[in-house]
C-alpha cells in the first residue's frame, strides 16, 4: 500500500485528542447514599447477565481508535502502486517541427550549407539517443508537426539504433522534413503517456525553440535557438473593398533584432480593365523588435475622423483599383536594387520564406441571370438587385429580362427565371432554372403540371414545410399564404417536395448533375410571399445553395483546412509539385507547403472556373522566439489513472462498519 | 435534631387501635391482654369442679341446685406485655437522609404509644455499634412515654450497628411480649441469628424495614462513585465506583427483590411479622394499613 498524500497521516494526531477526551471526560461523580449494600449485591447479578462488559468497553475504544485511523488513511489517499512493467533508462525525444524551426543561422562547414534549428535538434537528438543506447536504454523519437507520430516506432532498443540514426539523418537532409505549419506538441506529449505507463521512469526530452515558463517534472527542455537569430515576417496580407476600390493591408513583425530598416513592395498585376501592372514601394520602414506593424495601402484618403491605430502606417496607392489579378507583397531592401531598378527581396534574415506573400481575389466570377416573364414582377427584380449588391465582391452580376418567351434563351446563363410564361419547350442545360407559376409543362423537367386551383379558404392557406432543405433556411413557411396554386399531376423521384399546401406539392427542388430546377407552383400575385422577409431570404438561400464560392477566402495557412464547395462535380487543387482532385463535398483540403495554389472546377455548363489562393506560413510562426506558459503533463494522468489502484472505497467501507459497530456497542452499553 | 412532629393529634388517632398479640404469651400481671390462662377478670371462661382451697364465693349455686355438685366459674386472665422496640441507629438509617430516621422514630413512637395505651410496658433499645442502649428504661404509663418520646426525637444516627450482637446482648424476657426491630437491614451482620434468638425466647417479633424511594428504585445513572454513609473515608471498602446503566439498574432491582424475598421467607418460617415500607408513604397509611394487614394491631 502506498499513500499518495502522506501528510494525511497527520490525522493520527486525532488519537491524542481521543486520549485527552478519555482523560478529561467527566470523572466519577460522588453520590452519598445510605448504603451500598444492595448495589454490591447487584454486581453479582450484573456480572451474571453481562459477562463481556469489560470486553465491550475494550471493543468500543478499539472501534474508535480504528475509525480514527481509517479517517487518517482516507486523508492520506491509500492505494496500491501498480508497478510499472519495466524500469531502467528510457527516453522519449520530441523534435518540434514547426515552421519557426526552419530558422537557419549556422554554417555547416562540411556541406557548406546553413543548418536550421530542426537540423541542429536532430543532431543533438542523435547524440542523446546514442548515449541512452550505450546504457542499454530505450529510445522513442516523435516528430512533432501537425500530426505527431513516432519515428520508425516506439521504444527502440540498441538493435535498431542504426536504423534510427539513418532515418534521422535523412530527415536532416530533407528540406521538407520540417513542416511549414504549426507543431502539436501537446499531442506529441500525449503519445508519451503509453510509454510512461510501461516505464514510469521514462524521461522526455523536448527539442524546440519555444521558451516555456513552466515545464512538468520529467520533461526536459532543449532550446535550439541562438541569440543572434532574427526574422522579419509578413504575418498576414489581405485586400478589402472600400467604396468599390481595393485597399491592401499588410501585417509585419520583426523578431530577434532590435531595429531593422527595410521596405515593403507591392507588385499589383492586372490592374483594372487596362490589365496594367503597377509597383508600390514603401521604403525605410523602421521596424522595432516584437512589434506587429500594419501597413495600409490605400488610394483614397483616410477619413480624418478616423484615428489611426498604433503601429499602423498609411501608405498611398497611385490609383484607384477596382480590379486586379494578384498582388505580390514582399519585404525588400530599402536601398539595393537589381539592374532593372527593382528593389531586391530581403534575404538577410534567418527565415526568408515568410518574406513574401500573394493576395488574390481581385477578380470576380461572372454570374448571368435571365428573367423571363410575360408579366414582369417588380419583387423579383428587386430581389435580384439585392443579391447583386450582396454578392458584389464574389460575382459580377449580369441580369437580362424579357417578356417574350420567343426571346428567352436556354443557354449561356447561370440562372434562368421563368414566370407566367408558356414555358420554354426544353429545360436549359447549363444553369439553374427557377420556374414560378408555370402555365405549361417543360419537356425534360420530369414534372407534369396540372390546372390552376383556387383556394376556397378566405385569406388563403398557409404552406407547410415538408423537408428541412437549405433553400428554406431561416424561413417561416407557415407565414406564407397562397390563394391559388398549380396542381402537380406527377413528378420525378429526383425531386424533393419542400413546401406543400393541403398535401399538394408547392415547391419542388431537383439538384442532380444533370438537372437543377426549383418549381414554385403558385403565382406571386396570389400570395403574400413577396411581401414577407422570407422572399429575399429565399433568393439568398437560392444563391448560397446553387452558386456557392469555391473558397470563402483567398488566404489560408499551412496544414489548416481549406473548405471547398463546388457548382460542378469536382474541384482540382493545384500547386507546386501538388495536385489533388476533390469529388466529395463539403471537403476541407490541406496543403503542407506555402505558396500559390489554383482551384479549378468545371461548371454545369462546361465552363471552367478557376480561382487562386495563397497558403501562407501560420501567423504565429513568424515569431522565431516564441514563448508559452506550459505544456501538457503526460505524467499527471498516468499517475492517477494507471499507476495507482485506489483503496479509498475499501477504507470507506471499513470506516462505515467501524462506526456502525461503535454505535451498536454504545447502544448495548446504555441498556 | 427533631425529625418528626409527634403531636397530640398524631397520638389521638392511635387511641382507637390496640395490639393484637398472640394469646399464649404469659406476660405480667395487670395488663389488658387476654391470655389463655384463667384469672380474675369479669370475662367468663369456663366451669370447674370445686376443689379444696378454692374461694367459696366463686361457687356457682345455680349449678349446685341442678347437679348437687359444687362448681366454680373460671374467668379469663389479662396480662401486661413488654414491648421492646429496637431502633437501628446506624448512619444508613439517617445520617444524610432523614427520611428513614423520621419514619423509624415515628413508627417506634406509634408502636410505643399503642403499648402504653394498652397498659403494656415499653422499652426503646437504640442499636449503636454492638450494643443496644436502653436510655429510658422500662416505660409504663403515658407520662413516662411522652418524656421518652421527647428525647427520642433528637436521636443521632451515626456509625454502624450490628443487629445480631445488639439483640443477643439485650436482656429479653421469655414469652412475655413483642419485639419490634426497625431497621433497613442493610448490614452484613447476621441479624437472622438475633431474630432466631428472640423466637427461641418465645417473643413475638415484628420486622419494620423503612426504605427511601431512591433505594427502592434508584434513578441516577452514569459514572458514579457511591459513598456509603457508614463509610469512614473515601477509600473505605464500602464505597464503590460503578457505571450505572440501564442494565445496572435492572440488576439492582433484581437484587433488591431477592433481598425482600429472602427476608419474607425467613419471616414466614419463624412466624415473624415483616413489613417493608417506603418513606414516601404517609405514616398513617402504614399504621392503619400495613400493620392492620399483618394483624399485629386491630
Amino acid at each position: 500500500m502506498t499513500l499518495l498524500v502522506p501528510l494525511g497521516l497527520l490525522g493520527l494526531l486525532s488519537l491524542i485528542v481521543l486520549l485527552i477526551i478519555y482523560i478529561i471526560r467527566p470523572n466519577y461523580q460522588q453520590r452519598v447514599i445510605s448504603s451500598t449494600y444492595i448495589w454490591k449485591l447487584s454486581l453479582k447479578y450484573k456480572k451474571k447477565r453481562v459477562p463481556i462488559s469489560k470486553l465491550r468497553n475494550l471493543l468500543l475504544i478499539l472501534c474508535q481508535i480504528l475509525a480514527l485511523v481509517c479517517c487518517s488513511f482516507i486523508l492520506a489517499q491509500p492505494g496500491k502502486i501498480l508497478l510499472a512493467k519495466e524500469s531502467g533508462d528510457e527516453i522519449v525525444i520530441i523534435i518540434d517541427s514547426s515552421a519557426s524551426m526552419r530558422v537557419e543561422s549556422v554554417l555547416d562547414e562540411a556541406t557548406g550549407e546553413y543548418q536550421n534549428r530542426f537540423q541542429r535538434a536532430i543532431i543533438d537528438a542523435i547524440d542523446l539517443a546514442d548515449y541512452t543506447f550505450r546504457k542499454e536504454g530505450k529510445v522513442s523519437v516523435i516528430i512533432a508537426d501537425d500530426t505527431p507520430e513516432f519515428l520508425i516506432g516506439s521504444r527502440l532498443t540498441y538493435e535498431r539504433a542504426n536504423e534510427l540514426y539513418n532515418t534521422l539523418n535523412e530527415l536532416a537532409g530533407d528540406p521538407y522534413a520540417c513542416s511549414y505549419g504549426e507543431a502539436d506538441v501537446e499531442k506529441a506529449l500525449q503519445l508519451c503517456e503509453d510509454i510512461i505507463f510501461i516505464n514510469e521512469s521514462t524521461a522526455i526530452h523536448l527539442y524546440t525553440d519555444t521558451e516555456y515558463l513552466h515545464l512538468p517534472t520529467g520533461v526536459n527542455l532543449h532550446n535550439v535557438d541562438y541569440e543572434e537569430e532574427w526574422n522579419i515576417s509578413i504575418l498576414d496580407a489581405y485586400a478589402t473593398l472600400e467604396d468599390n476600390f481595393y485597399n491592401y493591408t499588410i501585417e509585419l513583425g520583426s523578431y530577434g533584432r532590435p531595429f531593422v530598416d527595410c521596405a515593403v513592395m507591392l507588385e499589383i498585376k492586372g490592374v483594372n480593365e487596362e490589365e496594367q501592372d503597377i509597383r508600390v514601394v514603401q521604403k525605410h520602414l523602421d521596424f522595432e523588435q516584437d512589434i506587429v506593424y500594419t501597413l495600409n495601402f490605400r488610394s483614397q484618403p483616410l477619413d480624418s475622423s478616423i484615428t489611426v491605430p498604433e503601429n499602423t502606417i498609411i501608405c498611398d496607392l497611385p490609383l484607384d483599383i477596382y480590379l486586379y489579378n494578384n498582388v505580390h507583397v514582399s519585404v525588400v531592401d530599402s536601398v539595393a536594387t537589381d539592374p532593372s531598378g527593382k528593389p531586391e527581396i530581403y534575404y538577410e534574415d534567418n527565415f526568408y520564406e515568410d518574406n513574401e506573400i500573394y493576395i488574390y481575389g481581385g477578380q470576380k466570377s461572372p454570374l448571368n441571370v435571365q428573367y423571363t416573364s410575360t408579366l414582369p414582377n417588380p419583387f423579383i427584380n428587386a430581389a435580384l438587385f439585392s443579391m447583386s449588391a450582396l454578392y458584389a465582391d464574389r460575382y459580377e452580376f449580369s441580369i437580362s429580362s424579357t417578356a417574350f418567351i420567343e426571346e428567352a434563351k436556354t443557354e449561356g446563363f447561370d440562372l434562368y427565371i421563368y414566370e407566367h410564361n408558356e414555358m420554354p419547350p426544353t429545360l436549359p442545360v447549363d444553369g439553374v432554372s427557377l420556374i414560378i407559376a408555370p402555365q405549361a409543362n417543360i419537356s425534360g423537367t420530369g414534372v407534369i403540371i396540372g390546372n390552376e386551383q383556387a383556394v376556397s379558404v378566405a385569406g388563403g392557406i398557409a404552406l407547410d414545410k415538408t423537408a428541412d432543405h437549405p433553400l428554406l433556411k431561416g424561413m417561416d413557411a407557415s407565414s406564407i399564404n397562397i390563394t391559388s396554386y398549380f396542381s402537380v399531376v406527377d413528378y420525378d423521384s429526383a425531386y424533393e417536395v419542400v413546401l406543400s399546401a393541403m398535401g399538394q406539392p408547392i415547391m419542388l427542388v431537383c439538384n442532380t448533375n444533370q438537372t437543377k430546377v426549383v418549381y414554385l407552383n403558385f403565382s406571386l400575385h396570389y400570395s403574400n410571399f413577396p411581401l414577407l422577409i422570407e422572399f429575399p431570404l429565399f433568393f439568398h438561400n437560392l444563391f448560397e445553395y446553387f452558386f456557392p464560392p469555391m473558397v470563402q477566402s483567398n488566404v489560408f495557412e499551412v496544414n489548416k483546412g481549406i473548405d471547398l464547395s463546388t457548382r460542378g462535380n469536382a474541384i482540382t487543387l493545384k500547386g507546386f509539385e501538388f495536385e489533388q482532385v476533390y469529388t466529395e463535398f463539403p471537403v476541407a483540403a490541406t496543403v503542407s507547403l506555402p505558396g500559390s495554389y489554383t482551384l479549378s472546377q468545371e461548371l454545369f455548363s462546361g465552363e471552367i472556373l478557376t480561382e487562386q489562393i495563397y497558403v501562407k506560413i501560420p501567423y504565429a510562426e513568424g515569431n522565431c522566439f516564441p514563448e508559452a506558459d506550459t505544456v501538457y503533463n503526460p505524467y499527471a494522468n498516468s499517475e492517477e489513472k494507471n499507476f495507482v489502484e485506489d483503496w479509498l472505497l475499501y477504507f470507506a467501507i471499513g470506516l462505515t462498519a467501524l462506526l456502525f459497530a461503535e454505535w451498536l456497542l454504545h447502544l448495548r452499553e446504555d441498556r | 435534631m427533631k425529625y418528626v412532629n409527634l403531636d397530640d393529634k398524631f397520638f389521638n388517632r392511635l387511641e382507637t387501635l390496640a395490639f393484637n398479640l398472640k394469646s399464649h404469651l404469659l406476660g405480667y400481671f395487670g395488663g389488658k391482654h387476654l391470655v389463655s390462662t384463667y384469672g380474675q377478670t369479669v370475662e367468663f371462661a369456663d366451669f370447674r369442679e370445686y376443689q379444696l382451697g378454692d374461694d367459696i364465693r366463686r361457687i356457682d349455686w345455680n349449678l349446685f341446685s341442678r347437679f348437687e355438685k359444687y362448681f366454680i366459674k373460671l374467668f379469663t386472665d389479662e396480662r401486661q406485655m413488654h414491648v421492646q422496640i429496637f431502633i437501628d441507629c446506624s448512619a444508613s438509617m439517617g445520617k444524610d437522609n432523614l427520611e428513614k430516621a423520621s419514619y423509624a422514630i415515628a413508627a417506634a413512637a406509634a408502636i410505643g404509644f399503642l403499648a402504653v395505651h394498652n397498659m403494656d410496658k415499653v422499652s426503646f433499645h437504640l442499636m449503636k455499634g454492638n450494643r443496644a442502649e436502653n436510655p429510658f428504661g422500662t416505660i409504663i404509663g403515658k407520662n413516662a412515654f411522652f418524656r421518652a418520646i421527647g428525647q427520642l426525637e433528637t436521636l443521632e444516627f451515626d456509625g454502624e450497628s450490628d443487629v445480631e450482637k445488639c439483640l443477643l446482648s439485650t436482656e429479653t424476657g421469655s414469652n412475655n411480649g413483642l419485639t419490634v426491630i426497625i431497621s433497613d437491614l442493610f448490614t452484613d451482620a447476621n441479624w437472622k441469628k438475633g431474630v432466631d434468638y428472640l423466637c427461641y425466647k418465645k417473643r413475638q417479633v415484628m420486622l419494620v424495614q423503612p426504605l427511601t424511594p431512591a433505594e427502592i428504585e434508584p434513578s441516577f445513572d452514569g459514572r458514579v462513585n457511591l459513598i456509603d454513609s457508614e463509610s469512614v473515608d473515601i477509600a473505605d471498602d464500602k464505597n464503590m465506583k460503578i457505571r450505572i446503566t440501564r442494565s445496572s439498574q435492572l440488576a439492582y432491582m433484581e437484587a433488591l427483590k431477592d433481598f425482600y424475598d429472602d427476608i419474607k421467607t425467613f419471616s414466614r418460617k419463624r412466624g415473624v411479622d415483616y413489613i417493608s415500607i417506603s418513606t414516601d408513604m404517609p405514616i398513617e397509611k402504614v399504621l392503619f394499613g400495613e400493620l392492620l394487614k399483618v394483624g399485629i394491631i386491630s
